[in-house]
Parts: C-alpha cells; structure tokens; sequence
C-alpha cells in the first residue's frame, strides 16, 4: 500500500522550514503538509541537530529543575516538623504558630509555594502533547485527503491548523529523532525509511511485534545493515526524506481514522513499513511478507484494544448496582430460578469472562430480533464456533449497558438444563420449570439463557400424549419470557426445529469463522493460555493453528479447535523448553502431525534427501515398472512441497496392467511412504460393487444416521490411500460417485455430512486390457505406445473419457521379464531371511537357487504371484521342518541351494 | 545556522524559563481552574449516575420486589421516598464537596503569598 497522505514538501527550504537561517519565505515554516476533511496538517518541530540537542537538554533540564522542586517542597515540611518539636505539636493549632516571624515558618511558606508550582509544571507538562484530533462520527466513512498549498494553510483558522508532532507520543518522537541520529552518524544525506525503521525497533511496543513475527534478530539487524548500504552520501546538509514525512503524515492519518488519542510507536512503524518498499523488502528477506505484518499489527491493537474496553468496562460495570433486584429495585429475588441456574450478568460484573471479539455482526443480528419484538432467539451454530461465548458477550454488553433498551438493567440468566432434569421425574421437573416461569415473570428483569436447549425436548411428562418440557418453555414465551437458546444445527433439525419450541425461537446462525476473522478471534483469546504457560505465541503458531486444524481436523469446528490446538502446543513447548519459550508455526504443526497422522511439519533435511531419493526407496520393494515408481514418486514430493491443488485429493492415479506385476504392491509402498505405515490404507474390492443398490453400501443408505463403508471410512481416517482393487468391476454408476470424488475432493453420505477427500490419495487398479499389453511388449511397443492404445480403444468398453481424464496418471503396468522375477524372487527370500534373524539364524541362497525358485514361480498369465508360493513350499517349509527338527541353533547359516536343497553351517568357534 | 542557534537560545532562556515562571499564577486562574472545574464536574456526574436518583424517582409509585398488594405499594411509596431523599442529600453534599475543592483551589495560591507576606512582616518585627 502506498503512501496515503503525499504531503508537499516544501522545496525551497527542502522540509527543514528555514532558509539561509531565517524562516523559509515559501512554506512560511510549515515545512510540509496536507489537507484532511477541512484540516490543514503541518509537522512543526524540526528534525536537526540542533532542536535534537535543544529538546534533549531541556528534557534533563526540565527534570532536574523539578527534582530540585520536589527535594524544597519537602524541606519545606521537614522545617514545619522542626518548627513544631520547638513549640510543641498544640501550638500547630493556633494561628501564631503560622504567622510568628521565624525563618522556619517563612520558608515552610514559600515552600509551600513551590510545591503549586511544581504542581503547575506537572500539569503543564501533560498539556505539551495535544491529542489526536478526534475525527467527528458524522464525517464519512473515510477522511478525504487532499494536497494543500502553503497560503491557503496559513490562512485557515487556528483551530483548523494542526501542528502533528504534538500528537507523536514521547517514544514515537524518540524513534524519529533517533534516526536522525543515526543517518548522521552514517554520514547520510537523507534521513530514509530505513533509519526510521531501524530506530522504530528499539521501542517495546515494536519489539513486542517482531517477537510475535518470530523474527531472527541477528538476521534482521543485517539485512538493515545491508539495505543501509543503498542510501545516498551525504553531500549537503541532512534532510528528512519525502518517504518519512509521508510515513509520519500516515501514522497521524492512522490514529486520526481510528480514533486513537495518540501517534504510538506502532502506528508509526505500520506507516512506515506501508509506505517503503525497501522496508518490504528488508522484512520479506527475513521471513515476514507485509500482509503478515499487517495481521500482526493488527494482533498488537486486538491486546491493547482489550485492555482498553476492559479498563472502560470495568469502569462502567462498576457503576451497575450489585444483586438481582435491579437498579431501582422494582424486581424481586427470585429463589427457585437461582438454585437451577446460574448467574451471567454477575459473572461478567465480576470480569468472569474473556473479552468478546470477532463476533460483532452476530451479536448485531441478536439485537435486531429482541429490538425487532420477535423477543427469544436461538442461536444455532457447530460446537466450537462459540455460540457460548456469544451469550457471554451479551452478558458482557449488558453488564456495560451497551445494549438496546429493551435489554437494560436486566439480568442475564443461564437456565442449567441438567440441574434441572437431573434426580426428578419429568413430572417433578416440569414442575420445577413452572416454579422457574413464576419467579421469572414477578422479577420481570430476567433474560433465560437456555445452552443446548435440545435437552428439554423429549423429557415427556405424563402419559397419553405426552408433553414434554419444551412445550412448558414455549407457552413460557408465548406469556413473554424472553430466551436466548443455543443448540447445534443436527440437534436442532433432529429435536428443535418442528417442535412447539422451535416455532416461537428466531434462528440466527452463527457460522464457523474462516480466515483472517478466525485467527483475529484465536488473537484474543491466547492470552490467558500465554500467561497460564508463561510464554509466547509467534504469529506463525497462531496462522498455523487456524490454517492447519481447518485442515487437517475434522468434525471439529474453528475458533475452539484450533484454541485446543495451541493449548496442547504451549504445554508441550512448557515440557520441552521451559517458561519464557517462544511458540513458532513448526511447533504447531508438530503437534497437528501428531493428531492428524500426516506429515505437516516443514520438510526436514533428513526427510527431503529421503524424498529426493524416493524412487531408489520404492525400489526397495518394487521390482522394475519405473514409469509408475517415478510418477508417483512426483506426486508425493509435489504433496509434501504443499504444490498441490488443495480441494482435490492428494493424487489420482489409475494403474492397468496384468496381475501379479506390483500394482498392489506399489499402493502399499505408498501408504507406508506418505502415510507411514501399510496400514493407513483403505482397501475396496470393486468387484463387490456390481450392481446399482451396492452404491448405498457405500455411502449410506437413504434416510439412514450411519454413513456406508467408503464415507465412513474416510471420516475416522482422512488421510489415507483409497485402493479401488478391480474398478472395472464396479457399476457404472458408483463410477460416477468417484467422478467428483476426483474432482472435489468431496462426497456427501446419505446422513447428509459431507465427506472430506482432499487427504486421500486415490489409486485405482484394473486388469482391462490386460491381454492387449502383453501383446504389445510381444510386439515389443514402448509402453507409451500401448498406453495410448488402451486409452484410445481398449478402455473404451469399461470407463467412460471423462472418467479416464480424471486421473492424474494412468500408468501402464509391463508383464515382467524373467530377471526381474528373480529379483523379486530376492525380495521375497530377504523377507524370509528377515523373520529368521529374530532367531539369529542367516538365510543366505545361491544365484542359481534363486534362479531356479523364479523360474519355477514365473507365469505368464498370472505374473510373479505363484512365486510366493513356490517361496513357501520349497523354502519355508523345508526350513521349518528343519527349525522343528532342531537341527540349527543360534547364529547357525543356512544356505539354499538348487534343487531345494538346505544345507546348514554350524557356528564357528563357542 | 550560527543566528537561528542564538536566537533560540535567547528564546529558550528568556520565553520557556523565566515566562513559564510568570505564567505559572495566569495559568493557575485561567486554564487551570478549567481544567480542575471539568474534572469535578466528571466526578459529579459518575456520582449522579451511580446513585440513580433520576431512575428511582421515575418508579416512584412502581412498588418495590414485585409486591403489587396495597400495603406493600404503599410501603414501597414511602421507602422510595425516603430513598430519595437520602440519595439526594448524599448527591448534593458530594456536589458542595466539589464546589469546596474547587474554591480551595482557587484560593491557595493567594492564601499562600498572603502568608509568606505576613511571615515575612513578622520576620522583621521582633
């Protein structure tokens, strides 16, 4: 965002208001300026080495004389002390005693003077700095800004001409005369951004800032360095630059918007990191692109703004009279009502609750309904979202009396439904209701709050056709008791909304927050967690938060997931690191790696020299096809890069070719390679799917709560891989479920919950075609050849072209030669040769062993899958009738060799 | 350069130092009595609001706990007024307690020099 204000810079006098000595005859002094709404700005303190020395030496002056004050005043009362031990403390009390001409009583008086004096000073100094003008409500929504020429400001009235450095906070002011220090120093020709910033950071409020963006302070003092590197020479006299004066023209545009009584340190840094591209750039090097500073500016007045609707708050709290009868007492105790629930409005007169943030076009709608005389409301959102946390403002803003009318001076009362059912019967508790009803309506100053109101419909009472205790409330309403309920939306489907209750409730939904609104509520609310662990969130951890439970955790809801999320991180960060410790983003995503399963954190150099070599690893058990380990293998490095489109799953990827060639085998490499373990694999026979009615069993059956297996499944288990074994197999129509599964990354079951697919990697396999493949390798095509074949004709019978383009890779699975069935053959004996190390026995085969087992397992219909049976009948049954016939002992070498022949190497030596 | 430092020199010395001083008894009367007379006048107000004499007497004849029977409307008649006039007195004295501070200021520093002045007279007469 570039500058806002452009103020003009006088030229003549280049800013510094005087020329040859004397007062700049253009600008008449005022250096530079602008025009906002109908006020003329100027910035009338001068920047330069002397006005520096001069404010300076008069700040020490200006304390020693009022030490000096302050050490007479008190001698002034030491004399009187003196005085009074001569003449006796009763003579204190006549008039003489203060009229007697001794020097004692004659200095105490002028002492005395003194002391109004020092008091005026006192004053008068607090006066120095002039607020911010406050902008009046009736202006629009944004001030106009316009430039100004030097005549036309010095005629305007006094009142309208403002000078803006008497609004800059000390600090602030500091910050600027600091960096004129600094350039001097440099020998620069300009005071620049640059120097501004550098100064800026040495205020806490800024240092406070850049802890939050989890800055590297060494890294970022030389990237300053470096960009200081660029400024201009000094050649003539230092001046200040057209770049700062429109920072500092900004930061008082700033406060002015806002409403701010000052120009702090942080307004001053936001223009000036707005207004300068180097400055940008500086902070980019260093890991913290503008909009992120940005957030975090705004984070830094979220906590100040707290602190300040809370001291007003509290201020105004006070003021409300204590106990339930109301400030004019025209309410009554209400005895029955008190015993089952509790107290809100007390509660938050105690300062109980958090401040409320984020959530004001809710309470907004709240309002609306009670102000427009449909009086009761229900709020209805997930858990999480902070349907409670509303009351609780409500609570908050009636407390403040911030509220429309027909809710002031009222009391907020939270209806506890378990206390209410629990330990009688639902006769006894609708009687208890009705006791509540007749204490509510004589104290005629109560708003019920009833949390989770599901809970009273379907308490039946009586037989016959039964009653139940939502009813009681709803004729309750209907007699004008006002009620702010709350209930999630499958509650209030399932309970609610067609029932007697659900017809005298407004609904306002309170939708999860997304985004910018979600991590600006998390801000607000970190900061019991922070001072409970004593320490601090960086930005990063709260972005990451948000950014990766909406992610990665489902079925929650934001802002309370990820609030349980940075819970979890500072206690574990406490564990590891002690008080005082910074919380980063890696730590967060540490913990939602933990939760979720899947590898979130940021890549370590361990794991991205394993991914750079990841087809050597999947080589490891997958014998040749080295077209599909690669373009897997893309696939996963372009998930774990975080380069991958984010509303579809992970990958798509459909694999042909004969069984028995490593199709499966591939799949289960995968999962143990991304997911980390085989298990993480979600494995249908599509075989099973043939006919239309199979679809229910896969997403639920209509009208049912139960998801069907596939949905299920990907709900406990979102990241994972989804191996369709035999898609050929299936009916159309569950094809076309897999359509936007691809597509969407989303299915909604037949519950009506929608299923979340982007985690997944999908991977379906088929033999179609199989026979043309082994054709085409007998005709000896390259395999891209007998790709574009299957796709142009062989395919064409089972799956549609927009089925096929869904994928991100069809990969063409090749029979496999004779040599590559011995190196499978080699895999599987290191299998074998594994589960006898756990006895401590080698397994080692000759070449032509393992020549003859490939051979004998080879088919070439059914490709390497006979082979482990032949794996299993000439070797691990020969080796354990030998294990049975305690032929072989501990570290004993057994060696296979032709003919299925085992011999046994005895242990040397002991 | 060497000019404009010497004029703001003279200007430091003579304009902030010894004309602080003489504006110091200006400034006591003047601004200073606003400023003090504006605090009070805050001070009064949150007072008036906290008590809430305007909201009780707005429910003069509403009867107080809900008790709406005829003993209880006319008890409630009489406390209210009773509570009235007790939040009145106690409004007004907090009112008269301002007034004072606010002549207290104003008087101080002549009360002051007057016995400085009369100190000083004393200082000499013996």
């Amino acid at each position: 965002m570039p500058s806002l204000s452009k103020p003009t810079v006088c030229a003549d006098c280049q800013g510094t208001g005087f020329l040859h000595g004397r007062t700049c005859p253009a600008c008449h002094g005022y250096a530079a300026a602008v025009a906002v709404d109908d006020l003329g700005l100027f910035f009338g303190s001068r920047v330069d080495s002397f006005a520096i020395l001069e404010r300076k030496t008069e700040r020490r002056a200006r304390g020693i004389v009022d030490f000096a004050l302050l050490i007479f005043g008190l001698a002034g009362f030491a004399l009187f002390i003196w005085e009074a031990t001569i003449k006796g403390f009763d003579a204190a009390f006549t008039v003489r005693f203060w009229t007697q001409g001794t020097i004692r009583i004659f200095l105490f008086w002028i002492s005395a003077a003194v002391d109004c004096y020092l008091a005026y000073r006192l004053i008068r100094e607090t006066e120095r700095t002039q607020r911010v003008r406050s902008r009046p409500y009736s202006a629009g929504a944004e001030p106009v800004i316009r430039p100004i020429v030097w005549e036309e400001l010095r005629k305007l009235p006094a009142k309208s001409r403002i000078d803006i450095s008497k609004a800059f906070s000390t600090p602030a002011f500091q910050a600027l005369e600091e960096a004129y220090e600094f350039a001097n120093r440099q020998n620069h020709q300009f005071i620049s951004p640059v120097h501004l910033f550098a100064a800026l950071l040495a205020s806490p409020h800024v240092g406070f800032l850049v802890a939050r963006l989890g800055i590297n302070a060494e890294k970022l003092k030389d990237t300053v360095w470096r960009a200081l590197e660029r400024e201009t020479p000094r050649t003539g006299a230092l001046t200040v630059s057209p770049e700062v004066f429109a920072a500092i023209f900004d930061a008082y545009l700033d406060a002015y918007r806002e409403r701010r009584a000052d120009v702090r340190p942080i307004e001053f840094f936001a223009a000036t990191v707005r207004g300068s591209e180097t400055v940008q750039a500086v902070l980019d090097t260093v890991g913290a692109p503008l909009e992120k500073v940005e957030n975090v500016i705004t984070w830094v007045r979220i906590v100040d703004d707290i602190r300040e609707k809370y001291r007003a708050g509290r201020a105004r709290a006070r003021l409300r009279p204590k106990g339930p009868v109301g400030r004019a007492m025209t309410a009554v105790a209400t005895p029955m009502l008190d015993r089952y629930s509790d107290d809100m409005t007390e509660i938050a007169r105690v300062g109980g609750y958090p401040p409320f943030v984020g959530r004001e076009k809710e309470m907004e709608a709240v309002f609306r309904v009670i102000e427009g005389g449909r009086g009761s409301i229900i709020l209805v959102g997930p858990h999480g979202v902070g349907k409670e946390t509303i009351l609780e403002g409500l609570a908050e803003r009636m407390v403040e009396e911030d509220v429309p009318a027909s809710l002031r001076d009222k009391r907020l009362i939270s209806l506890s439904v378990p206390k209410l059912v629990s330990g009688a019967t639902p006769a006894e508790a609708a009687e208890r209701l009705q006791e509540i009803f007749y204490d509510i309506a004589r104290a005629r100053n109560v708003i019920l709050a009833v949390p989770n109101i599901q809970g009273l419909v379907g308490v039946a009472v009586g037989g016959g056709r039964a009653l139940d205790l939502a009813e009681i409330l709803a004729s309750g309403i209907e007699r004008g008791l006002t009620v702010v309920a709350t209930a999630a939306p499958d509650d209030y489907a399932a309970a609610v909304e067609r029932s007697a209750i659900g017809r005298n409730l407004e609904r306002v939904d309170i939708a999860e927050p997304e985004g910018d609104q979600a991590i600006r509520i998390v801000e607000s609310k970190v900061g019991g967690i922070e001072y409970q662990n004593r320490m601090a969130f960086s930005y990063d951890a709260v972005e990451k938060a948000v950014v990766l439970s909406d992610r990665y955790l489902q079925d929650r809801y934001l802002p309370e997931k990820a609030i349980e999320v940075l819970r979890e991180v500072a206690h574990a960060v406490r564990t590891k690191r002690g008080e005082k410790a910074v919380v980063t983003g890696e730590d967060v995503a540490a913990v939602v790696s933990e939760k979720a399963k899947i590898p979130v954190t940021a890549v370590t150099e361990e794991e991205s020299a394993k991914l750079m070599r990841l087809e050597e690893e999947m080589h490891k058990r997958i014998v040749g096809q080295d077209e599909a380990v690669t373009a897997v293998a893309a696939a996963i490095r372009r998930a774990r890069a975080e380069l991958r489109a984010e509303n579809r799953p992970i990958a798509n990827f459909l694999f042909l070719g004969p069984t028995g060639v490593g199709k499966t085998e591939l799949a289960k490499t995968v999962a143990d390679v991304y997911f980390g373990s085989e298990e993480r694999m979600i494995r249908l026979d599509m075989s099973e799917y043939q006919d239309q009615a199979s679809i229910y069993r896969m997403i639920g059956a209509p009208g049912a709560t139960a998801g069907g297996i596939l949905t299920e499944a990907v709900r406990n288990q979102p990241f994972t891989l989804l191996l369709l074994d035999e898609i050929e197999k299936a009916h159309p129509d569950i094809l076309n479920v897999f359509l936007q599964v691809m597509d969407d990354g989303r299915l909604t079951d037949n519950a009506g919950r929608v299923v979340d697919f982007t985690n997944v990697i999908l991977i379906a396999t088929s033999n179609a075609g199989s026979p043309a493949i082994q054709e085409g390798i007998r005709q000896g095509k390259t395999v891209e050849e007998i790709k574009q074949q299957l796709l142009d004709a062989e395919l064409k019978p089972y799956f549609r072209p927009e089925f096929l383009n869904r994928f991100d890779g069809v990969i063409v699975f090749r029979p496999l030669t004779s040599d590559e069935i011995v190196s499978v053959a080699r895999l599987m004996l290191l299998g074998v040769a594994k589960q006898l190390e756990a006895k401590s026995i080698t397994l080692q085969a000759t070449e032509e062993a393992v020549r003859e087992l490939a051979g004998a397992g080879f088919d070439p219909v059914f490709g390497a899958r006979p082979l482990r049976r032949v794996i299993q009948e000439k070797v691990q049954d020969a080796i354990a009738t030998i294990l049975l016939q305690q032929k072989v002992g501990r570290r004993d070498i057994l060696i296979l060799e032709p003919g299925g022949k085992i011999r046994i190497e005895k242990r040397e030596g002991f | 350069m060497v000019e404009r430092t010497g004029t703001r020199a003279l200007k430091f010395v003579f304009a902030d130092l010894i004309g602080d001083f003489f504006y110091f008894p200006v400034w006591w009367y003047t601004r200073g009595l606003a400023k003090m007379a504006l605090a009070a006048f805050k001070r009064v107000a949150g007072i008036w609001t906290s008590l809430g004499v305007g909201v009780w007497t707005r429910n003069l004849f509403v009867p107080m706990f809900g008790q709406v029977d005829i003993p209880g409307r006319v008890i409630s008649f009489f406390v209210r007024l009773f509570q009235i006039i007790f939040r009145t007195v106690w409004f007004v004295l907090a009112v008269v307690f301002q007034i004072v501070w606010l002549l207290v200021w104003a008087a101080i520093p002549a009360f002051i020099v007057l016995m400085i002045l009369i100190s000083f007279v004393n200082l000499f007469r013996i």
